[in-house]
């Protein structure tokens, strides 16, 4: 896929404005997919991704190439969507609601078994995540981005990137293969 | 009890350790190797792990109206600089002629002063 947008990219980079068109039909369904995945919801993900273009669009002369297009791109859907969830935090509209809504209703406390299963229940309870954990753990261990790439992205040090990445896995962890013991302490 | 603690202090690190992202210490891989609870803790967060990995392949329902969103905000955008940079040329002819007005003004009121002064002299 990489090989085949190099023209694209460097018409776009002309100025070409079809190329750049082009490009957006063919990498959209990978942005919004990270973007949602940052986001939990689908309404944010929507404007991350209108900004994530927009922003690329109006740097795209002054992208060197040192990384794959995509790469590139989704660097600026982490950035926008980190932006788009910080300002919700400053305008205080359901911060609050996301740190406490509890999704457990839609997850199935029988089913634990089976992967398809699990994967179904692991969205839900990635979409529940408080925000800030949500990015680490998305970044780190769906898209394997290193430890100082996470901290660069979410503009935070290193150690706190790890921080926040073990407390969403424990948090993860705990909600959908609790141990003995830690169903009776949630049904509590 | 005092296995519970031990067992409370290590989860942090198998919370870590899941990923590759640290190594057990030797005092923490010593009381997993014994403790069938943290076995099952370590084994649970392997299987997290897996599953978030596999999610990589995943692609999410994409809105049917994305790519067309996406295109008429960078229209909106680009007729906007256009807006933009009329606004900005039209400003400064007008502060240019308006600079030019001044300018004949006062070199007029300077000229009427002047030759009112030349007949006070005469």
């Amino acid at each position: 896929m990489t090989s085949s947008l190099d023209p694209l990219v460097s018409a776009a980079r002309g100025g070409d404005r079809g190329a750049f068109e082009e490009l957006v039909r063919l990498t959209s369904d990978d942005t919004y997919t990270l973007a949602r995945r940052l986001c939990g919801n689908a309404d944010d993900a929507a404007d991350v991704v209108q900004e994530a273009y927009l922003r690329a669009f109006r740097s795209i002369r002054k992208f060197r190439g040192d990384a794959a297009f995509t790469t590139w791109l989704y660097r600026i859907t982490a950035n926008c969507a980190a932006d788009h969830l910080n300002r919700r935090v400053r305008h205080r509209h359901d911060e609050l609601g996301d740190e406490h809504v509890d999704e457990r209703a839609e997850i199935d406390p029988e089913s634990h078994t089976g992967n398809v299963e699990l994967r179904d229940q692991l969205k839900v309870a990635l979409d529940a995540l408080p925000p800030k954990l949500r990015a680490v753990v998305v970044l780190r261990d769906i898209y394997d981005l290193p430890h100082e790439e996470i901290a660069e992205q979410l503009n935070i040090s290193e150690s706190a990137a790890k921080v926040r990445l073990h407390r969403a896995r424990r948090k993860l962890r705990e909600e959908l293969l609790p141990l003995p013991g830690e169903e009776d302490a949630r049904a509590v | 009890m005092r296995d519970l603690v031990r067992c409370e202090r290590v989860a942090d690190d198998l919370a870590a350790a899941a990923g590759g992202t640290a190594v057990l210490a030797p005092s923490v891989r010593a009381h997993v190797e014994h403790c069938l609870r943290c076995q099952a803790e370590a084994a649970q967060y392997r299987k997290l792990g897996r599953a978030l990995r596999a999610m990589a392949d995943d692609t999410a329902v994409v809105p049917v109206s994305l790519v067309d969103d996406v295109l008429v905000a960078l229209d909106d955008d680009a007729e906007r600089a256009r807006v933009m940079g009329h606004v900005r040329d039209h400003r400064a002819a007008y502060l240019g002629g308006l600079a030019a007005g001044v300018a004949g003004v006062a070199s007029v009121a300077g000229a009427i002063v002047l030759a009112r002064a030349r007949r006070t002299a005469a």
